[in-house]
């Protein structure tokens, strides 16, 4: 029976102790000896904990201590003869004895975890650390994991216990490091540890291994023990990262980190269940964290390197399991903006970082390689091209982007050399970075968004190749930004393709969102004839450019989602021809296409006369866009399909929406176009009434939630998006309305609004409504919502004085 | 952030049912609500799709997201759906 193995082993424990003198506190000894005489010896050992400081310790401390003590007391043999097994057992009979035991002297005497720790503490460093440090770091993880699981679910919550608990976890933990500050190098290796048990006689290094390990497995231990628990290991792993990180610096963390970007692998990849999921645990509390750094342009702070490397580097790994394709354009945005500082002090942590670089740079190649499993399942350029630009090869993206302007090519062999120098070292022009870095944040922000978005919609048009290769071009050009950005592990490198994609993005920016927004547009509109209408009819009426008047004739006619591909077939002969043709290409070029188009559209092309004049304004401006950059934007522009554009003109196809739409563009190209709008708008108006009038564009939704998902979405997600979105819009306007009602009033105001997020929890005590407007939305809305001040005490906007 | 909905779009939405008006910012304040109502769609179904092991967000993680979402957002809104 188990009081029956607990009195042998207590004798054996006895004895053993009795048989080592080692020079312990008498408390210690005499309580071991109290537990083991009687395990219902409470009232000694209450008298002991009491002795030492009694101090308020929660049960489950108090259990730790008891156990910890009882530990050392027993491995306190080191002449023993028992087998590590045997001795286990004991450890374990001991523990079973103290567990009851303590629990219930813990209960019947309150002892407070802090006693029990400090008089681990204190029993701790006075007993040998090679003996007693192993058997009691043993018992801690284990079992002890239970007190050390308590210890730490109260250590996280502090609702839950008050601070004093904290710092005797934290004091334990610092125990902890000190011990193993001795072997920093240890690895964590269970075996070995078990091994340096049994040879526990005055083996230093045993102990130091002990040590390190128990660091190790404390964390480890708990972790798969508290892996249920979740949230509050995830936090105390976070602490004792942050704590390991001030013991053991630049080592502990490159080890942490690599583990890390293992295990992230690995769980890409489907790998460890424990360690991976400790990982991922922790990376989900990281990834909220990058993420929120991601979707809102705040600054991030780097205080140090280390800090740097860590949270860069977790960065990198802290969306892991987003998917492998992506992880590297996720995370390089924070890379990317932090690189600039990570690179100015890469000096002194180039080695490091040159080793995590490399470690990263496997892990990266690894998950390229992952990358292209998953590239096959969207089989499509898209994925592709995340493939083909994460290996280096441009050759793929050349293919992708055909007809891409030379100038993309150029960039990608830019990128290509800045990956191998990168690769090697962190050479990356500081002038550069510097340069590029705030112009690049916003960018990298945008066009990472896009590039996502756009990959995102070439996958969707991965069957119907041309299209894909046409928007490919500036999706790629994109994508390759930022999978080079991403590529670099480290900062420096993450800059050097920061700066190239910076450049790239600075004059493809523009056009790329209007081609991305066109490409996007169409791929939306596909669904809605009626917005088609509204786009063709624009593109042919219009006549303001010859290229977008002559692709503008190409949508009219094909306007269902099949003949996407006819389309974007008939758009780059359109694009081809009207490069060179001038407004008079148009009726030859609408002849051309229509034959080419299955269904009968004469519905359509009868509504060429009637045009929404948005699509054609954003095709003139964005001919005007892309012009303004230069030759990739021309080539961009000529690429794209007219239709393209005018599906993304057409996106925002309410008739009321046009003006406004009007207004967001610029207004250089306005002016130009009023005169040629106005009409279309008249004839838009009409031909957009008579379409439905959903209000949100699937455009919008798609980008959004594929920028919110960071992963890949498939197209099938849509029209459920659509009609949750559109329930969700009719609960809004109800909810709205019964808060200004409720207030009395007849017009929905900010209150009204915010009152029901914090219904939905979206602002809560700790989350202010400013800080989520800062996070979420753009400037133009943002600038509404929160009092901008500017020169001349004048505030924008005008605050209200009610 | 990537794409701004045209402020029209939002009202002729909120004015849909309710012949009721919009304020000013109140625009602006829709647009953020739609915004983290999107991302935590979004990250539920991503949970939900990795779940299931796959590196795409299909129709049906998005589904069933959004039966459990809504009823979150009822509990706390007055409406129901």
């Amino acid at each position: 029976m188990d009081s029956v193995d607990e009195d042998v082993s207590a004798r054996i424990l006895l004895q053993s102790v009795i048989h080592t003198e080692s020079s312990r506190s008498p408390i210690t000894r005499s309580a071991s000896q109290a537990q083991f005489q009687s395990p219902g010896s409470r009232v000694r050992r209450s008298i002991r904990l009491r002795r030492s400081d009694v101090v308020a310790l929660t049960p489950q401390e108090a259990l730790k201590q008891s156990i910890k003590k009882k530990l050392c007391e027993s491995t306190s043999r080191p002449s023993l003869p028992v087998p590590p097994s045997k001795r286990r057992t004991i450890s374990e009979g001991v523990r079973k004895i103290n567990t009851p035991a303590t629990a219930s002297l813990l209960y019947d005497d309150d002892i407070t975890p802090r006693y029990l720790l400090r008089g681990i503490l204190q029993t701790e460093p006075e007993t040998s650390l090679l003996v007693q440090d192993r058997p009691v770091k043993k018992e801690t993880e284990l079992p002890s994991t239970n007190s050390s699981l308590h210890s730490n679910r109260p250590s996280t919550g502090l609702s839950e216990l008050d601070l004093p608990d904290m710092t005797t976890t934290v004091n334990l933990s610092n125990t902890v490091k000190g011990l193993s500050r001795k072997r920093p190098r240890r690895s964590l290796n269970i075996t070995a540890f078990n091994r340096q048990l049994e040879h526990e006689d005055g083996e230093g290094e045993g102990g130091s291994a002990t040590e390190k390990d128990l660091s190790s497995l404390s964390s480890a231990s708990p972790s798969s023990i508290t892996f249920s628990l979740k949230t509050p290991f995830v936090d105390v792993r976070t602490e004792k990262r942050g704590f390991q990180r001030k013991v053991a610096n630049r080592k502990k963390i490159c080890i942490e980190d690599f583990d890390e970007a293992l295990q992230n692998r690995q769980v890409a990849m489907g790998g460890d269940p424990e360690l991976s999921v400790r990982e991922d645990q922790q990376c989900l509390s990281e990834t909220v964290r990058s993420e929120g750094f991601t979707l809102g342009l705040s600054d991030l702070t780097a205080p140090d390197i280390t800090h740097d490397i860590i949270t860069s580097n977790t960065e990198l790994y802290a969306l892991p399991v987003d998917t492998a394709t992506t992880f590297t354009i996720a995370t390089q945005d924070k890379n990317t903006i932090t690189g600039t500082q990570i690179q100015r002090e890469m000096g002194g942590m180039k080695d490091d970082e040159e080793k995590d670089m490399e470690e990263v740079g496997e892990q990266k190649e690894d998950k390229m390689e992952v990358d292209n499993k998953d590239g096959e399942d969207l089989a499509g350029d898209a994925g592709q091209r995340e493939d083909s630009v994460r290996q280096k090869e441009s050759k793929s993206q050349t293919e992708e982007v055909e007809e891409v302007a030379d100038s993309q090519t150029e960039e990608v062999a830019d990128s290509q050399t800045e990956e191998v120098a990168d690769s090697q070292t962190e050479e990356v022009a500081d002038s550069q970075t510097e340069e590029v870095a705030d112009s690049q944040t916003e960018e990298d922000e945008v066009a990472d968004s896009q590039t996502e978005d756009v990959a995102d919609e070439g996958e969707q048009v991965a069957e119907e190749g041309q299209e894909k290769s046409l928007t490919s071009q500036s999706l790629s050009h994109n994508a390759m930004h930022i999978s080079r950005r991403a590529y670099c592990s480290e900062g420096g490198v993450k800059v050097a393709r920061v700066v190239e994609g910076g450049r790239g993005y600075k004059s493809m920016g523009a056009e790329l969102h209007p081609t991305e927004t066109g490409w996007a547009g169409r791929r939306s509109e596909g669904d809605t004839a009626g917005e088609w209408h509204s786009g063709p009819e624009v593109g042919a009426s219009e006549s303001a450019h010859t290229r977008t008047v002559t692709l503008g004739s190409v949508p009219p006619s094909p306007l269902p989602q099949e003949d996407e591909q006819e389309l974007e077939g008939l758009s780059r002969t359109g694009t081809s021809l009207g490069n060179e043709e001038m407004e008079n290409s148009m009726p030859p070029l609408e002849m051309t296409f229509e034959p080419e188009n299955n269904t009968p559209h004469s519905s359509i092309s009868s509504l060429h006369p009637i045009t929404a004049q948005s699509p054609a304004d954003h095709e003139e401006d964005w001919d005007d866009v892309e012009e303004g950059d230069g030759i990739q934007s021309e080539e961009l522009s000529m690429k794209t399909p007219a239709f393209v554009r005018e599906k993304r003109n057409a996106l925002p196809i309410d008739p009321l929406a046009t003006p406004t739409v009007l207004k967001d563009l610029q207004p250089s190209v306005l002016a130009g176009a009023a005169a040629a709008v106005k009409p279309k708008a008249v004839r838009g108006k009409r031909a957009g009434s008579a379409k439905k009038d959903p209000g949100l564009s699937k455009s919008y939704i798609m980008s959004v939630f594929k920028h919110f998902t960071k992963t890949k979405v498939s197209t099938d997600v849509y029209p459920v998006l659509k009609e949750i979105m559109e329930r969700y819009f009719d609960r809004l306007a109800d909810d709205l309305e019964m808060f200004a009602a409720h207030a009395k009033r007849k017009t929905i105001e900010v209150e009204d609004v915010e009152l029901l997020m914090r219904r939905q929890g979206f602002v809560t005590d700790s989350m202010p409504v400013n800080v989520l407007i800062e996070k979420y939305l753009p400037m133009e809305s943002r600038k509404l919502l929160i009092p901008v001040a500017t020169s001349g005490n004048y505030v924008i906007p005008k605050p209200r004085r009610k | 952030m990537l794409k701004r909905v045209p402020k029209t779009t939002l009202k002729s939405l909120m004015k849909k049912k309710a012949h009721i008006r919009v304020g000013t910012a109140a625009d602006a304040m829709v647009e953020l609500n739609v915004l983290l109502f999107l991302h935590s769609l979004a990250e539920e179904a991503r949970t939900k799709a990795f779940e299931e092991k796959s590196a795409t967000i299909k129709a049906h993680h998005v589904k069933a997201v959004s039966k459990v979402l809504v009823r979150n957002s009822a509990r706390g809104c007055l409406g129901l759906n």
